[in-house]
């Protein structure tokens, strides 16, 4: 179907069914009017009823009178009239039931009317009475079927309204639906024809001009899309003449073009490469300059003889040759180390590696040589170039001298440093030899129950004395330690909060003595055990707080702890003097001193300098800040990863002799202080050892030979022959391999174990001799049992006898903290105040620490101070 | 095709440029009007007062009677007067003699402006009291028909008092000079006896036994010599009807003419129905009033066909609704 047809259609469809309703509801209006008309006239029939009923009872009752006789006939007719119309309309059955009764009613008129009389008289009252009252139901039941007539009307109009309406609706969906059927299929197929032309354009408009709508119907779209087609066909035709001449011209224009570039850039190439050309020359010259005057010498030899084809002016100037002179030589000529032979291998070395970096010397004319540092670059053959060797070479004469000068004076270094450290070594040994004897005689002078109270004390103040000088050497060796680079960190499981525990509880009672506060505040939780040095984290922080607490005068220190993403972070605080600007630089430098410290008389100027290396080693800093007048601020952040609980040790206990069963063991005493000798021969001989006493390392190995002991105590430093060379030279000799040998060595370098134990020691021990370790060390190498004191000997008989043996519960704790705190700084003195002081009112307890102090056993006091005897 | 269209336009508006045409100049017609000086004559007050007689053509001259019978009787029945606006009986009884009087249509119903007044102080204070007493009325008019219809609503008839007849604005006199014992009389004479005698009369009245009805009369002559006063007049008063309501405006009219106040005159309009109309109970009520005068000796012969008296045809053509009448 054409589309002018569709359209046509969708046109005249809805027209057509518009006229149809039109039409349907003009008749609709009609019947309605008719419908009202009968009503009307229905109505009327009722009223010319009453009327008729009025006039009757006139007429009855003025039978003489004319006027209700006239309007009788007058309504009579009307009514007539009204009857015949809705007769006609077909309400035949009830139009006769009318008929009859205004034929009923006319009877009765002309009953009166005929009468004849022109008064009631003619006629009864009851007659009278009658006739009206026939007359009234007749007319008031012409009346009602009037009434009945109007709702059969009214019934009819509004049926035949719902038919109307019915069939305008049924009409309206019918039209609807064609309506969408009609125009969704044309639509849909007129769309898809559509888009097929839409895809045509677009093809066309990307240039494809094979695209065909092929659309075959026959109506306007299926015309356009031929002639669309064709027109697409003869445009392709048309385009590919187009597109023939276009790449004729195209090729012709390019080739045009091309010439005109490459004619521009042959002169572009002419100008650069002449650019180029003037800055070779330019950077030739340039560079020939620089190279003159930059004191290399350049050479280029012959790959083959090494003859120098081509020298610098500074060639010259440095070999006092001519150029010319020089052009006529080989490299063999000026560089004596290279003669001919050792330049080809040279040659063949330098072909293989590209180049070869050397110093050798180099001859001048008149003979001298000077070391030179030489540079051979191999420049392979190229054309009509054979190949050659370029030299750079330098004198290096002054950096040849310089390092020489350096050299002696690393070695001269090195030779300080050795000194200094055999002067440490042997300042620890001498040092640390004498106070072994001091303490050690003092120690067991103090046995002896037989001295009076004036010896003792006095015997006490060696003691006191001499561990104080012990610790001031400590310190010294420790910061030597350290500036020689020899401290180093043990890392071992501890606990933190009891190593913390044991520090503030000594930092409290300190503070307390000043009446000042003490504050320990923890911003987090701690791991309670932890992996470091707490040797040294000990000492660092009871340096830090013992710092703050002497030089604050009121307020409060505190120790302030934070876990933090570094690690634990640890802060003490004080409200003290605080420090000066000018001085914060220098406190960490070792035997610096404040104002206030020099002032204050104390100290030797370590402390905060051991604390800085200390921590140093430990991966961190220490910083500080701080106010004159406010106080200071010290810290430092340790990474101390957290472990596990470590397994608990046995505390020592005091040896008095070998158990029961047990073989005699014989021990050769290798010692060359006397003093040293006689106090080790006296601990074992008590013990009940086997003992025999020399005094060098050529002793030694006589007596072994002669005695075989099964235990040496060696000394490692002694006049004729040390330790180190006597215990290899025992364990060389029969017999040598079983026997057990610990070294002495005052040497408070941890690090010297090593070169003991490759010496062939089993073990070793540190003077000032530590009577538990010594029996201990035994014990382990040869599987020996000891006696040990149950009864007054309480230090040495485990930890049971700790508690009943040295209980301080009755001392208070103000009492107990001091007494701990002087312990753990080893206060010898503070210790034995306290001691005099508790002699009047606790004897038992005085005489016991005593003991304990006197056994060197501080670690026990302060352990059982704290409580934590367990 | 389009100028076939043009033609249609310009030709059908050619037909209508008559219509558009000015009204034809009518020469104003004279009329007389006899008007009853009662508060029913208020649509004619208005009209005079409005110029709605001159808007629709009339020349009016009122001249004023003191009441509707006197109207007819002095007026219209001589000839003097074009128009009268009488009460029903007058009208029903003069037709037995001059049966070219014509009802142009009625224009004030009201059943309570007639009332009886009698002398207290001679001991009358009911109605049954009245038995030999002497009243006075205005004979043949709608007071004497209102006295009939009293009477016979309470048990009396005109044997059982002594009537006498005088015209309607001697009967307060006639009350207060003691010559009756009561009157029949209406408006503005009920007050002329309550004004002179006070409290010593009593007045009965007797709502809805009598519905009269005021109509405008004319005769079959004016009818035909003046064709179109009856429609012109008719078309006056329809619209003087609309200025009825409120009251306190056409009040103040009445009151002018009647020399009373304007409240009285709001009283007074609160007792009529005012609506001009012909309705077919008028001719039931003609024919009653025509009994009534032939059973009493006021007039003689049969009772007549007051469909002819009736000329209903200009009301219907002014407001055809209003004409009730089966023809």
């Amino acid at each position: 179907m054409r589309l002018l047809h569709v359209i046509r259609l969708l046109t005249v469809l809805p027209l057509l069914l518009g006229l149809i309703m039109a039409v349907l509801l003009v008749f609709a209006a009609r019947q309605d009017y008719l419908k009202l008309q009968q009503l009307g006239e229905a109505q009327a029939i009722t009223f010319e009823s009453i009327n008729l009923m009025g006039l009757g009872r006139d007429v009855v009752r003025y039978p003489g009178e004319r006027r209700a006789p006239r309007q009788w006939k007058i309504v009579e007719q009307r009514m007539t009239e009204l009857l015949s119309r809705i007769h006609e309309a077909g309400y035949q059955e009830r139009v006769e039931r009318m008929r009859r009764e205004q034929r009923m009613l006319d009877d009765l008129f002309q009953r009166i009317s005929l009468s004849g009389v022109s008064d009631s008289t003619a006629l009864s009252q009851g007659l009278l009475h009658r006739l009206e009252s026939q007359m009234a139901v007749h007319a008031q039941t012409l009346a009602a079927e009037a009434g009945n007539l109007m709702r059969d009307i009214q019934r009819e109009q509004a049926d035949f309204r719902q038919r109307i309406d019915s069939l305008i609706v049924g009409l309206l969906l019918i039209l609807t639906f064609m309506v969408t059927v009609f125009t969704g299929l044309t639509g849909r197929r007129l769309l898809h024809r559509l888009q097929r032309m839409r895809e045509a354009t677009t093809q066309i408009g990307t240039g494809n001009l094979n695209y065909r709508i092929g659309d075959t119907h026959r109506d306007e779209l299926g015309a356009f899309s031929r002639a669309f087609d064709t027109m697409t066909s003869n445009l392709r035709q048309v385009t590919a003449s187009l597109d023939d001449l276009q790449r004729e011209i195209d090729a012709r224009v390019q080739a045009q073009l091309e010439l005109q570039d490459y004619k521009n850039h042959l002169e572009e190439l002419v100008a650069i490469r002449t650019g180029e050309l003037v800055q070779s020359n330019r950077q030739l010259r340039e560079t020939q300059f620089a190279m003159d005057r930059s004191g290399i010498a350049i050479q280029w030899l012959d790959a083959d003889s090494g003859r120098l084809l081509y020298v610098n002016d500074q060639t010259g100037t440095m070999l006092g040759y001519s150029l010319d002179e020089l052009l006529r030589l080989g490299i063999g000529d000026i560089c004596p180390d290279f003669p001919r032979e050792r330049f080809i291998q040279l040659a063949i070395s330098c072909r293989e590696q590209g180049y070869i970096r050397l110093e050798t010397s180099y001859q001048t004319k008149c003979g001298r040589f000077f070391p030179v540092e030489a540079v051979l670059y191999y420049q392979p053959p190229q054309p009509e170039i054979a190949d050659r060797f370029i030299v750079f070479a330098t004198d290096i004469s002054q950096r040849k001298a310089a390092e020489q000068a350096l050299l002696q004076a690393k070695e001269a270094a090195e030779a300080s440093n050795r000194a200094k450290s055999v002067f440490l070594s042997n300042m620890s040994h001498e040092l640390r030899t004498p106070l072994n004897a001091i303490l050690g005689f003092a120690q067991i002078m103090a046995r002896d129950d037989s001295l009076d109270k004036t010896h003792r004390d006095r015997l006490e103040t060696i003691n006191r004395s001499g561990r104080h000088l012990l610790s001031l050497i400590n310190d010294v060796l420790e910061i030597s330690r350290i500036e020689a680079g020899r401290t180093t960190v043990q890392n071992e499981v501890f606990c933190l909060p009891d190593t913390l525990m044991a520090v503030e509880d000594m930092i409290r009672a300190r503070a307390e003595l000043k009446s000042l506060r003490f504050v320990s505040e923890y911003l987090s939780e701690l791991p309670r055990y932890v992996v470091g040095d707490a040797h040294h984290l000990r000492q660092v922080l009871i340096n830090l707080l013992g710092n703050a607490i002497k030089y604050t005068e009121r307020g409060e220190v505190r120790l302030r702890l934070q876990v933090t993403e570094g690690g634990i972070r640890f802060e003490v605080a004080d409200t003290g003097i605080g420090i000066a600007a000018a001085d914060i630089p220098h406190i960490f430098q070792a035997f610096y001193q404040t104002d206030a410290g020099v002032a204050k008389g104390e100290g030797t100027g370590l402390g905060l300098a051991i604390s800085h290396e200390f921590i140093r080693l430990m991966g961190s800093e220490i910083n500080v800040s701080s106010e004159l007048g406010k106080g200071s601020v010290f810290g430092f952040t340790l990474s101390l990863p957290e472990a596990d609980a470590p397994a608990t040790s046995v505390e020592p206990s005091r040896v008095i002799g070998l158990a029961m069963g047990q073989p005699t063991v014989r021990v050769l005493v290798v010692e060359d202080n006397a003093d040293s000798r006689e106090l080790i021969t006296l601990l074992l001989n008590n013990v009940g050892f086997d003992v025999r006493a020399v005094e060098n390392g050529q002793q030694a190995i006589d007596c072994f030979q002669s005695w075989q002991p099964q235990f040496i105590w060696m000394d490692m430093r002694m006049p004729v022959l040390d330790g180190y060379r006597a215990t290899k030279v025992i364990r060389s000799l029969p017999g040598g391999g079983q026997v057990k040998i610990v070294a002495l060595t005052a040497n408070a370098f941890r690090e010297d174990r090593q070169a003991i134990l490759e010496a062939g020691c089993d073990e070793m021990l540190s003077k000032p001799v530590d009577e538990y370790r010594l029996f201990q060390i035994m014990g382990d190498l040869l599987g020996l049992h000891y006696r040990f004191d149950d009864a007054c000997a309480a230090p040495l008989a485990g930890q049971t006898a700790f508690d009943t043996a040295l209980d301080l519960s009755p001392l208070g704790p103000a009492l107990r903290n001091e007494l701990a705190e002087a312990a753990e700084l080893l206060d010898a003195d503070v210790v034995q105040a306290i001691i005099e002081r508790l002699r009047p009112d606790y004897p038992e307890q005085a005489k016991a620490i005593a003991t304990w102090i006197d056994a060197y056993r501080f670690d026990v006091v302060a352990k059982v101070c704290r409580g934590k005897a367990d | 095709m389009r100028r076939l269209i043009y033609w249609m336009v310009f030709v059908v508006f050619a037909a209508m440029l008559p219509g558009c045409e000015p009204a034809p100049q009518v020469p104003r017609q004279s009329v007389t009007l006899g008007i009853s000086k009662q508060p029913t004559s208020v649509l004619f007050f208005i009209a005079q007062a409005q110029k709605l007689f001159e808007k629709h053509g009339l020349d009016v001259t009122l001249k004023i009677y003191p009441s509707g019978k006197r109207a007819l009787d002095e007026g219209l029945l001589t000839g003097s007067i074009d128009l009268v606006n009488p009460f029903d009986t007058p009208v029903a009884l003069a037709v037995f003699t001059r049966p070219e009087l014509r009802v142009l249509a009625s224009t004030i119903r009201a059943d309570n402006v007639s009332f009886i007044v009698v002398r207290r102080d001679r001991g009358i204070t009911q109605e049954s009291d009245l038995r030999g007493r002497t009243i006075a009325t205005q004979e043949g008019s709608a007071v004497h028909f209102f006295l009939y219809q009293f009477l016979l609503e309470h048990g009396l008839s005109y044997s059982d008092v002594k009537l006498k007849f005088d015209k309607i604005e001697a009967l307060p006199e006639l009350l207060t000079s003691g010559q009756v014992d009561a009157v029949s009389v209406r408006e503005p004479y009920l007050s002329q006896c309550l004004e002179k005698l006070g409290e010593r009369v009593t007045v009965f009245a007797d709502p809805g036994i009598y519905e009269q009805a005021e109509l405008l009369v004319t005769t079959e002559q004016l009818l035909q010599d003046k064709p179109g006063v009856a429609h012109a007049v008719l078309a006056a008063l329809l619209e003087a009807e609309d200025h009825v309501q409120p009251l306190e405006s056409s009040a103040a009219i009445v009151a002018q003419h009647l020399d009373i106040s304007r409240q009285e005159a709001i009283d007074l309009l609160n007792h009529y129905h005012t609506r001009i109309e012909m309705r077919h109970s008028l001719l039931l009520l003609l024919e009653e009033v025509a009994r009534w005068g032939i059973n009493s000796g006021l007039v003689q012969g049969a009772v007549p066909d007051y469909l002819d008296v009736l000329a209903p045809e200009a009301l219907s053509k002014l407001a055809p609704d209003r004409v009730s009448i089966i023809r």
